[in-house]
């Protein structure tokens, strides 16, 4: 059976790539907003989480390694990229359907609207359930930073999804987001 | 989860699941994905990973960074009167092959990039038998002949005729051998079906480039390291709580005394002339533990794969470090790097001193002369009508981390 020792790096990551892949590609494009970047993250985030000689004993550990790495990677290359000025027709376009269109079906377009790194901060307190300190952490970053982004990005989701956003929570920056879409 | 966006986001990675669910990741990417493993392990191997340190008595990394640049720049069309290359063959397509001289100590691993992307042409390792192993940058085995001398004839993937429009290609080294601080590069030969033709790596300049070459306008946007030539700093200056950088000018005296004070009788054989210089310290760059003095190169972390790419000796004898980052000037001209600092054989910068101040010091950078400055291109103009950023960079493994200053005139 391939694997069995798990001593060698070969068959689990060609077993995380397998089997593995839509789940972290997903993770990816939540963070990147692009499908196309998310494919590129995650072979740099492979690269690195198998290059470094660390022994994996079982391919969710290698995932839940590699699924870390990924933020950082995102951040990395947002650092390596020239910010591209976003086409404010593009963001008018986004905030003028939100409102009538399904919240779910709206959140990828609304995370496109932030910033590469509101966004990761958004989606490792949101979604992975980080607090401030370890997000700040995790991104290499300083918890008021951390805390800026979060806050500006929250008021810019609100306003695009109509959501109310509760950031209420001890490690986090209280924020007043407009409000102005209506749904709570 | 925090209320509603939690939900959201929860939907949005489960439809964003689906969506990727009939793709063949492994399919597609996987071979490249286990190349690019395989060339960092590879290298981490060969102890010229991250942080890897040589101990006394040891060798210091020997690595070098020859520019191939200008293929072809001296005529070539007296056939067998030329040391030099053309990549424009008239005839027949182009099989282009490395002669590579491993018998110069101990190398460890070698490699041939396109100094432009960072991309890898070839990778050699060492065995354990001494033997040598070529890859392509996918990590696929090249066919390679081995010499009564001890030297490689390695057939270069078909792909690399594509590298016949960019300027720079560079070869590395990891040595572990006292006796070889400075590796030869490699032979270029190109094979058009006519005569065949050979370059070393003396007869290329890096200026100026030949004809057909890209501009740097049309390769900007792949361009995404201050240290290379055609990036276009969006600022003046960036710095992170990670990695800052600083610079001054300096008297022509100022810079004597201060050269007097660190280095004594062994001051740098850069001549100080009478004009004035600049001094740059990099902050945040990593220190080493130990009794270890480590320096930085002058080269971009991202052009390495991660791996070291510069080397040191330390003023303390058997005393190594391989070097985590790089610390270098540019020139630029309306905000775009047009000349670069490219180091020669052995790793020496004429015209500019890397140093640190004592164990666990921040480096500092001295330009003494704009002559350490290659302009990208022949259009560049002359060096001293550029305006100067000093750059810094390292692999903080994982992601690379840069900043940059502008130079203030003097």
């Amino acid at each position: 059976m391939r694997g069995m020792h798990m001593a060698r790096w070969e068959p689990l990551l060609e077993q995380v790539m397998r089997e593995r892949a839509p789940r972290l590609l997903a993770y990816a494009a939540m963070l990147t907003g692009d499908d196309a970047e998310a494919h590129d993250v995650l072979q740099d985030a492979l690269v690195r989480s198998f290059s470094r000689g660390r022994r994996f004993d079982h391919v969710n550990q290698a995932e839940a390694y590699v699924r870390r790495a990924i933020p950082s990677v995102v951040i990395d290359r947002s650092r390596k990229r020239r910010p591209v000025p976003r086409d404010p027709a593009e963001q008018h376009h986004v905030a003028a359907q939100a409102p009538d269109a399904d919240a779910a079906m709206d959140v990828r377009s609304a995370l496109r609207g932030l910033a590469p790194r509101e966004r990761a901060c958004i989606v490792l307190r949101f979604y992975d359930d980080l607090t401030v300190a370890q997000i700040a952490a995790h991104l290499g970053l300083a918890d008021g930073t951390v805390k800026r982004y979060l806050s500006d990005a929250s008021a810019k989701l609100a306003g695009l999804l109509g959501s109310q956003i509760d950031l209420r929570e001890e490690n986090t920056v209280p924020v007043t987001a407009p409000l102005v879409k209506g749904r709570r | 989860m925090n209320g509603d966006l939690g939900n959201l986001l929860t939907g949005e990675m489960g439809e964003a699941e689906a969506r990727f669910s009939h793709e063949d990741f492994a399919g597609d990417y996987g071979r490249r994905v286990m190349g690019r493993v395989r060339r960092r392990r590879a290298v981490r191997a060969a102890g010229v990973g991250g942080g890897a340190m040589l101990t006394a008595g040891a060798l210091a990394i020997g690595a070098t960074q020859v520019p191939w640049g200008a293929l072809g720049v001296a005529g070539l069309s007296d056939v067998g009167g030329t040391d030099c290359a053309t990549p424009w063959p008239s005839v027949g397509v182009p099989r282009y092959s490395a002669i590579i001289d491993t018998d110069q100590g101990s190398i460890t691993n070698l490699s041939i990039v396109d100094a432009a992307t960072g991309t890898v042409i070839v990778d050699g390792v060492r065995q354990a038998d001494g033997t040598y192993v070529f890859t392509d940058g996918y990590g696929d085995s090249l066919d390679a002949v081995q010499g009564s001398a001890g030297h490689y004839t390695v057939a270069l993937p078909p792909g690399v005729t594509s590298l016949e429009s960019t300027s720079t290609l560079a070869f590395r080294s990891a040595a572990v051998s006292t006796n070889y601080l400075s590796v030869r590069p490699p032979t270029l030969v190109v094979d058009d079906g006519g005569a065949e033709r050979q370059a070393r790596g003396e007869c290329y300049t890096p200026s100026p480039m030949p004809p057909g070459e890209p501009s740097l306008t049309a390769n900007r946007d792949a361009v995404v390291s201050p240290f290379q030539c055609g990036f276009e700093f969006p600022t003046n200056l960036q710095a992170t709580s990670e990695l800052g950088v600083v610079a001054r000018v300096v008297s022509a005296d100022d810079l004597r005394s201060e050269f007097d004070r660190r280095f004594g009788n062994q001051s740098p054989t850069t001549d100080v002339g009478e004009g004035a210089a600049v001094w740059a310290s990099a902050t945040g760059m990593p220190t080493s533990t130990g009794d270890v003095i480590a320096t930085v190169s002058v080269t971009d972390p991202s052009a390495g794969s991660g791996s070291i790419t510069g080397w040191s000796v330390s003023r303390e004898p058997g005393v190594y470090q391989l070097l985590p980052g790089g610390l270098s000037f540019v020139g630029t001209r309306d905000g775009v790097v047009v000349a670069t600092v490219v180091p020669g054989y052995d790793g020496a910068t004429p015209g500019m001193v890397l140093d640190r101040d004592g164990v666990d010091a921040d480096p500092d950078a001295f330009l003494v002369d704009r002559s350490a400055l290659t302009a990208c291109t022949s259009t560049a103009g002359s060096l001293d009508s550029l305006d100067l950023y000093v750059v810094a960079g390292y692999d903080a493994n994982p992601g690379l981390v840069y900043a940059w200053n502008e130079v203030p005139a003097p």
